[in-house]
């Protein structure tokens, strides 16, 4: 019986009940949604601070350094560290190691990530080559850590460090290799001394 | 008995035709293996149905024992094998499933491929077939974490890396999948939620999709 009654032009009220209905469902969706979606992106704008670490004695560290280099001219040496490290609601002691390397002047100190920017496994160093291997797929960095060869796609990771009380201490970031990051082969070598207030 | 539970049933819910037009039909001879042995080629589809079924049960009763945090995880996976009756073979056949299923479902893929089944009318199944596939691809990369072993971490740490790649969008991209800078915590706990709630309330509507077409569409052949 119904298909057979004209259609009334304009709104019937059985239009504005269906209208009424699909807005409120799609409000219901969209406060379903909403906090979903945002709850599920939310890492891709986490902003994390650095946490400082102590490395070490200044004076023993650059005698470490010197020792492993020949003539005055510090080598890389590894400096091990512990720290707790915080993954969310997870409160962990770690440790890594960083390679340091005494250089003189203003910024004494040249402390890389050993983690290659690959994939993240850990770096080698090579004495007799005067490079870093990566182990895993055999990218090739140099002592300043820029990748010169394998599928390395940027430069070691640079720690930022400061010294306090004669000890030097670094800033583990929230990145892929836990330090500063440089984006291209920057020719200049950063110092990242960081000046005490 | 039985006849008369049906009866009985079918008194308050009408089961019966139900039944018959889910898995009561009769099948074409070319794809009945008792007719001709090679016609077990019909069979991968099903096969791996019933991989997914045995699936759903283990993982369940993993789940029991099972706690996605990265302080517990590998304890009580370890737990699993060494303290809880059958752990080992219940996790064994989770872990040795989710293989077969990848192998069934390529041998279904290339019968469907070397058949031309892909064709007109059944594209549409097709592309449900491939979503499926990924979803199943998901499943394996997400359950290889839980375990968070070496392996598992490294594993996902690699898998997870390649994203980073796309342009534009990559490292935000890795963040979200990670559920931070780096594979940790929060990374588990979103594989977790991904393996044993989003996938499969996905497989499940995609395996009913594709089995709806099936039966509107029917079966190919004989060649």
């Amino acid at each position: 019986m119904a298909g057979k009654q004209p259609q009334k032009a304009g709104w019937t009220r059985r239009d504005f009940f269906n209208w009424v209905l699909n807005v409120t469902m799609g409000v219901i969706a969209l406060l379903v949604a909403v906090p979903a979606v945002g709850a599920a992106i939310t890492p891709a704008f986490a902003r994390s601070k650095p946490i400082w670490i102590r490395l070490g004695l200044a004076s023993k560290l650059q005698a470490a350094s010197l020792a492993a280099g020949t003539g005055g001219v510090g080598s890389v040496v590894k400096a091990s560290y512990t720290y707790t490290a915080l993954d969310h609601w997870v409160k962990q002691p770690a440790s890594d190691y960083a390679y340091l390397r005494y250089i003189g002047g203003s910024c004494p100190f040249y402390i890389l990530s050993p983690i290659c920017t690959h994939l993240g496994c850990h770096v080698d160093w090579v004495p007799s080559a005067n490079q870093f291997h990566c182990p895993c797929h055999g990218s090739v960095y140099t002592i300043d850590g820029l990748n010169v060869s394998g599928p390395a796609p940027r430069p070691l990771g640079v720690f930022r460090w400061k010294l306090t009380n004669g000890e030097v201490w670094i800033a583990r970031e929230d990145t892929f290799t836990g330090a500063w990051e440089r984006q291209g082969e920057s020719p200049r070598r950063p110092c990242l001394m960081v000046k005490q207030a | 008995m039985f006849t008369r539970f049906v009866r009985w049933l079918d008194e308050r819910m009408m089961v019966s035709p139900l039944w018959r037009d889910i898995a009561d039909h009769p099948v074409p001879a070319h794809t009945n293996p008792s007719e001709r042995v090679s016609a077990f080629v019909y069979c991968f589809g099903g096969v791996t149905f019933l991989l997914i079924i045995a699936q759903f049960v283990t993982g369940m009763f993993l789940a029991m024992d099972y706690v996605p945090d990265i302080t517990n995880a590998y304890n009580s996976t370890r737990y699993i094998m060494d303290h809880v009756l059958f752990g080992k073979q219940l996790l064994s056949m989770h872990n040795w499933g989710s293989t077969l299923i990848i192998i069934m479902v390529t041998l279904h893929m290339l019968r469907i491929y070397w058949m031309g089944v892909y064709k007109k009318p059944r594209e549409l199944n097709w592309l449900v077939g491939v979503t499926l596939l990924l979803i199943i691809l998901t499943f394996g990369f997400t359950g290889y974490l839980l375990p968070w072993d070496e392996k598992a971490y490294f594993a996902t740490q690699v898998g997870v890396s390649f994203v980073q790649y796309v342009p534009f969008i990559g490292k935000a991209l890795f963040n979200i999948i990670a559920g931070g800078n780096h594979i940790g915590a929060a990374t588990l706990s979103r594989f977790f939620a991904i393996h044993v709630l989003f996938l499969p309330a996905l497989l499940l509507s995609f395996l009913g999709l594709h089995f709806l077409m099936i039966r509107r569409n029917g079966i190919t052949g004989p060649y």
